[in-house]
């Protein structure tokens, strides 16, 4: 499984939320590249309000902070069995117009 | 030193008084604009000193619902013509930054007598609105999970902490019941008459796992502000007033952090008592910034109170109560008053001004002297960018 997160061309930094330059050396060289998506699942919670009606008939809803192995963080819905401490692997899907991550607790062979 | 460098060397505030802390009163909806309460506060602040509105040459403004308008629209709408102007749209640290920008205007001569108000109104819908077009990445990285604003990235802040240092609930419930106390006898808290028991915090309704209702604020409107101005100014005027004993203020501290653990505070903590001459034990008062419990949790260790990890412990070995022996967030704070948009970035500098010029709206902390102020603001995407503290010591 595969995501594809932002890298400078000039010095490999990884970033996210996607910026217009390297947030390192501000680098005008910014490529999307393939990552395995795997990290630590740090902190969940489960929302019960949403300021949004269109989230209304999917609450309550678990969110999560990933430590990306690619050093990088992001915010992620968590699929059933994910808990803080597992090593979770992210798949992107999309809703509506935006591409979202949804974090899964690794499979191990 | 991680996120920044040091700010060592920084010139004192000597000289600079800061007076006349108003608050124009809280109300949970509004019909009329930003503009109505700014204003307000504005008239109020000459009123309270006899000052003429063309004497006021200097106007700091921070709100969230002024928009298109910023401060130099305000001179306007106000008639004035001031020769120095600020805008801070950085809510929670609003209040600190106003005052730091203010003195240094009035010690290098650009202003005599600046105003610094915030401001904000309140109507169903603005609060989502808000949250919705706050940032770049909290629109692109933040809302399309859940939709949940504040409390979703809070509550994550908050799971973490008690992870990772054995907080409980029961733990940041002392914070919000300790500061309901303190609102009893503050007119202008909205939950001030409103009792609450740690059961209670404990049985309320859950919002974002593990936040529930009591560890969020009220989205209200109100405004606050203050003025500063040089010391014999003030002394001229026969106004109570505040020194700066030291202040600092930090952005985007700590960057690298998975989640927020520490705030811009741990940062610049020795410089603000360096630059004092103060220390922690010399503090009467801490009004932090109280937009969730778990940021007082950070204030606390950021703020040299106790070490990282060790606030659960500090709250349990102390009351937090005006009559205790840690009075924090003497007015009640936000929770229990509500948060006026960006004005709730200016409360704790308001509060600790009333504390050490004995002004309270509530309950005044016997023997008051020097009161810090502690601001943490705008959560663009998982967690708030700047913060700032000062150290205020009422003249005698």
């Amino acid at each position: 499984m595969t995501i594809r997160l932002q890298t400078c061309a000039g010095c490999g930094a990884r970033q996210y939320p996607e910026r217009d330059l390297c947030r390192v050396c501000l680098a005008d060289e910014l490529r999307l590249v393939d990552d395995h998506g795997r990290g630590r699942l740090i902190a969940e919670t489960k929302l019960h309000r949403s300021l949004d009606p269109a989230f209304a008939s999917e609450l309550p809803l678990r969110i999560g902070t990933v430590a990306l192995e690619a050093g990088v963080r992001l915010i992620a819905f968590l699929a059933p069995g994910a808990a803080p401490g597992d090593t979770v692997v992210l798949r992107a899907a999309r809703r509506g117009e935006q591409t979202i991550f949804i974090a899964e607790k690794e499979q191990r062979e | 030193m991680i996120g920044g460098s040091g700010q060592g060397g920084a010139r004192d505030y000597r000289g600079i008084a800061v007076a006349c802390p108003v608050t124009v009163p809280y109300v949970k909806q509004a019909k009329q604009p930003a503009h109505w309460f700014i204003g307000s506060a504005l008239r109020m602040l000459l009123e309270r000193t006899g000052l003429d509105k063309a004497a006021v040459d200097g106007l700091a403004v921070s709100s969230f619902s002024l928009g298109p308008d910023t401060t130099v629209a305000l001179t306007e709408h106000f008639d004035m013509s001031p020769r120095w102007i600020e805008w801070l749209p950085t809510g929670g640290a609003s209040g600190v930054m106003a005052l730091r920008r203010a003195a240094r205007a009035v010690q290098d001569g650009d202003a005599s007598i600046v105003a610094c108000i915030a401001g904000d109104t309140a109507s169903p819908g603005d609060f989502g609105d808000l949250v919705r077009n706050f940032s770049r990445f909290s629109g692109t990285a933040a809302y399309p999970y859940g939709g949940a604003g504040p409390n979703g990235i809070f509550a994550l802040i908050t799971d973490h902490y008690m992870r990772r240092f054995g907080a409980t609930r029961a733990d940041f419930g002392r914070i919000a019941v300790s500061q309901r106390v303190n609102a009893r006898d503050n007119p202008n808290a909205l939950l001030g008459g409103k009792a609450l028991s740690l059961d209670a915090y404990l049985a309320a309704p859950p919002i974002a796992e593990p936040l529930h209702l009591y560890d969020c604020v009220m989205p209200c409107a109100g405004a606050e502000a203050f003025l500063v101005m040089d010391e014999a100014r003030a002394r001229a005027m026969g106004l109570p007033h505040a020194r700066i004993r030291g202040a600092i203020e930090r952005h985007n501290g700590f960057f690298d952090d998975p989640v927020a653990e520490r705030g811009g505070w741990a940062i610049d903590c020795d410089a603000l008592y360096a630059q004092a001459g103060v220390g922690p034990e010399d503090v009467s008062c801490l009004q932090s910034y109280d937009d969730y419990p778990v940021i007082v949790a950070l204030q606390l260790e950021g703020l040299g109170f106790c070490a990282q990890g060790e606030a659960p412990a500090f709250l349990r070995a102390r009351d937090f109560t005006v009559e205790g022996n840690f009075p924090h967030n003497t007015c009640g704070g936000q929770l229990s008053s509500g948060q006026a948009g960006a004005a709730g970035g200016f409360l704790p500098v308001v509060e600790a001004l009333r504390q050490v010029t004995y002004q309270p709206l509530g309950q005044q902390v016997p023997g008051a002297r020097i009161a810090l102020a502690s601001g943490y603001g705008m959560v663009t995407y998982d967690r708030c960018l700047a913060s700032g503290a000062v150290l205020v010591e009422g003249a005698a």
